[in-house]
């Protein structure tokens, strides 16, 4: 592909670098593009890697593992396009997907990315662990394989496969019968989502996730999908449809605000404690879903919620989105986001960090060892806290 | 320059704990197990890409295999393979020797000025393929090469031996080379590619019309039974904060003369 | 009399481990069966090294050349092939290394004898 095959040639150009990119909303610092924050260079942050694109596409600058690296260590956080003032800022992150999909069609991505699409191909999920080993998760909670339930509860990789996340998949699942809620899981038939294989450009296998699932889902009979992640939340929700998958997607915080609302869980036992929510990505700028993880822990008698100063718009990714919880472009610093972030969660005085996404607890779960603040602060999941008012374990 | 890549199917046992050995003992269990390119063949077929994609001429990707194997061919043509053969010939049960037979006698009947093989394999990791099917079709080779520059009519290689010494050697065309792994960086094969690889030629050949019969392909060497090694049983964990287990680690090392 | 053959490797002046270990394994073996055991020690300075291999092997042959600085598969497969198609040794036992993954693979082919690599365990 040469630029001018380049589907956002006409508009790619028009980035003039003005640096809006880095801003949170309130401008309170150059902090908020989390490859930038972390390497602090111009061509890591958005505006250097859509430079480095045409650059590429142009042939005036040669692929390399630098390159690579580059445009792999965005977390498709979607701060850039809040921010940018110009009207192509709707195809920021599309203009980065599209020159990944030309390093995958080319088969030159980095060696943690061709690891990350090799296992899903293989194994249907980045780890590389066994297919059969996926439904483990929830052996002895009472949580069913779905059958016609009213709800497919939908885990997703990291709350199947990771130790950590798997604890919130299974307390979730516990918060659900304990509602009273009907729903199954799909276990061992569950298949990776490909929200993050979308995000690292690899089209052809996200088509093919998307249409499994589709097929799958309708032979199940499924009508209703809450999921775990708001990544999988993202796929089901707006790309699924183009695979003729058009299925009502929650993302578990809703269907919990609801049924608090509905009154069919008891939230009242209450909690003490300073909470502060750190917003998903996929959850919020994506999906423009703030609201309802916060009415969640609004409602719980005695949590004193407080914002951190980048909140809801002006969040600050965890540093582990579009597949860096495993290609991890952006570890191995005191200027990872991460741990950029819980210094600033820590900051608030909060002695419990919330989020409401496995990549994101797992990132900052690190972070705040790493940073020694494991006596200050601990990171839940909302489904986690719910779980503790509830004395679920 | 004209190139035979060889490659091999193997299971992918990324997860070793999923390994199970069948009633029989003979085999492993392969219900669940999903299956990929021979690690060391992966970088065969880079090393292959980049030569034909540097002095042009022609790449035949080949493999002794069941139907199933085609995927792996899928893959090499997707890679940049121009065509590819498989014998169709379940050799799983063989030893080295009877499928280097069938390999020599395949490369016998096609054009080559360099035949690739992985080194060895992830699965049985005998290591012999290679410099076997070299001395039956009597050119010269080098195993375990870690490095490769074409020159007119030949190709220089390198070989890392033990202690970190390495060797180079210049080598008259034709030849065989078996590829060791860190040579180059395999390039990712996108599932796009493999949908449009599937224009490309596969042929499939059985062992007779290469001239060889049951009896020339009776193996030499016969496995008995497989089995797990015995567990160690010596397993420490060292308990305490990094800090602490890390001195106790380290006072191990020490009185054990490591270091 | 019947004999095992070892191969002994050299690198930088000194006798490989994994030749070592063959010698003390090939001395096991031999001493169980009653026959004997033969060291075969081949490049330039190779006889330097008779006397240390003498003390594990029943005999040792070291087989100089001057134009050998380290073993070569070439070359090595051309002697070695002469000495085992001369004294027809029960078993011939070679490292599973970078020398003998060269090498073993077409010595076997060139006298139509069985190999096993990587070893990690041999009975007679």
């Amino acid at each position: 592909m040469t630029l001018a095959e380049y589907k956002y040639a006409d508009t790619i150009h028009r980035c003039f670098r003005c640096g809006y990119c880095k801003f949170p909303v309130n401008w309170m610092d150059v902090n908020n593009c989390p490859a930038y924050a972390r390497f602090r260079m111009e061509t890591y942050s958005c505006g250097g890697r859509l430079w480095l694109t045409k650059a590429w596409l142009s042939n005036e600058i040669d692929w390399s593992e630098h390159l690579a690296q580059i445009l792999y260590s965005c977390t498709a956080c979607k701060n850039c396009e809040e921010k940018c003032p110009l009207r192509f800022n709707v195809d920021i992150f599309n203009m980065i997907q599209a020159a990944r999909a030309e390093m995958v069609e080319r088969g030159l991505v980095p060696a943690a990315v061709k690891e990350f699409l090799e296992n899903v191909q293989r194994h249907g999920n980045p780890y590389g662990n066994a297919r059969e080993g996926r439904g483990e998760w929830s052996q002895e909670t009472g949580i069913e394989q779905y059958q016609g339930q009213d709800y497919l509860y939908y885990v997703g990789c990291v709350g199947s496969y990771d130790t950590r996340a798997q604890q919130t998949a299974r307390t979730l699942g516990k918060v659900l019968l304990r509602s009273g809620v009907s729903f199954g899981v799909l276990g061992s038939e569950e298949n990776c989502d490909g929200n993050e294989v979308n995000a690292l450009g690899e089209e052809t296998l996200f088509e093919m996730l998307a249409e499994e699932n589709v097929r799958k889902f309708k032979d199940l009979g499924v009508t209703n999908i809450v999921t775990l992640s708001p990544h999988s939340y993202n796929a089901f929700k707006n790309d699924y449809a183009k695979y003729d998958g058009s299925f009502p997607v929650l993302h578990y915080t809703q269907l919990l605000r609801d049924l608090i609302t509905d009154g069919k869980l008891d939230v009242s036992g209450g909690m003490n404690a300073r909470v502060t929510y750190h917003d998903p990505c996929f959850l919020g700028r994506w999906n423009g879903e703030y609201d309802a993880p916060r009415q969640v822990l609004s409602a719980i008698p005695g949590i004193e919620l407080v914002e951190m100063e980048k909140n809801r718009e002006s969040t600050l990714c965890c540093g582990g989105g579009g597949g860096n919880f495993y290609t991890d472009f952006l570890g191995g610093s005191e200027n990872s986001p991460a741990r950029i972030r819980v210094r600033e969660a820590a900051t608030t005085g909060a002695s419990v960090l919330a989020v409401a996404c496995p990549n994101c607890m797992t990132m900052l779960e690190d972070a705040v060892k790493a940073e020694g603040l494991e006596d200050k602060l601990v990171v839940k999941d909302v489904s986690e806290i719910v779980g503790e008012v509830c004395g679920i374990g | 320059m004209d190139i035979i890549a060889c490659i091999k199917r193997i299971p992918d046992t990324s997860e070793a704990d999923t390994i199970k050995i069948d009633p029989s003992q003979m085999s492993i269990e392969k219900g669940s197990l999903v299956f990929k390119i021979n690690d060391w063949d992966e970088y065969a077929l880079e090393t292959a890409v980049q030569l034909k994609e540097r002095t042009g001429g022609s790449l035949i990707a080949v493999t002794v295999g069941p139907k199933e194997w085609d995927d792996v061919l899928r893959r090499a043509l997707a890679m940049g393979a121009d065509r590819a053969i498989r014998v169709d010939q379940d050799m799983v049960a063989a030893d080295c020797h009877s499928v280097a037979i069938v390999l020599a006698a395949l490369t016998r009947s096609l054009p080559y000025d360099l035949v690739l093989c992985g080194a060895q394999s992830e699965d049985f990791g005998c290591g012999q393929l290679g410099v076997m099917v070299a001395e039956m079709l009597g050119v010269p080779h080098a195993a375990l090469v870690v490095g490769l520059q074409e020159e007119e009519g030949k190709v220089r290689v390198d070989r890392e031996l033990e202690a970190g010494i390495l060797e180079s050697y210049t080598i008259e065309l034709p030849a065989l080379l078996t590829i060791q792994t860190g040579i180059n960086r395999p390039r990712y094969i996108s599932l796009g590619g493999i949908k449009r690889a599937m224009k490309k030629e596969l042929q499939v050949m059985s062992p007779g019309e290469l001239g060889l019969t049951a009896e020339m392909l009776a193996p030499q060497v016969k496995l008995e039974r497989l089995e797990f090694p015995p567990r160690g049983k010596e397993a420490v964990l060292i308990p305490g904060t990094p800090e602490e287990s890390a001195e106790h680690l380290a006072s191990i090392l020490q009185s054990a003369g490591i270091f | 009399m019947p004999e095992i053959l070892v191969v002994v490797e050299h690198r930088k002046q000194r006798v490989a481990d994994i030749s070592l270990q063959m010698l003390s394994k090939g001395r096991q073996l031999t001493d169980e069966a009653g026959v004997g055991l033969l060291a075969v020690v081949i490049g330039g300075g190779a006889g330097t090294y008779a006397e240390e291999l003498a003390g594990w092997a029943d005999g040792v042959l070291a087989v100089e050349d001057p134009e050998l600085a380290g073993p070569l598969a070439e070359p090595s497969q051309k002697i070695l092939s002469a000495i085992i198609k001369e004294r027809k040794p029960l078993l011939v036992l070679m490292g599973h290394s970078s020398f003998g993954m060269d090498l073993a693979p077409a010595l076997s082919v060139e006298l139509g004898v069985p190999l096993v690599t990587d070893c990690t365990g041999v009975s007679l």
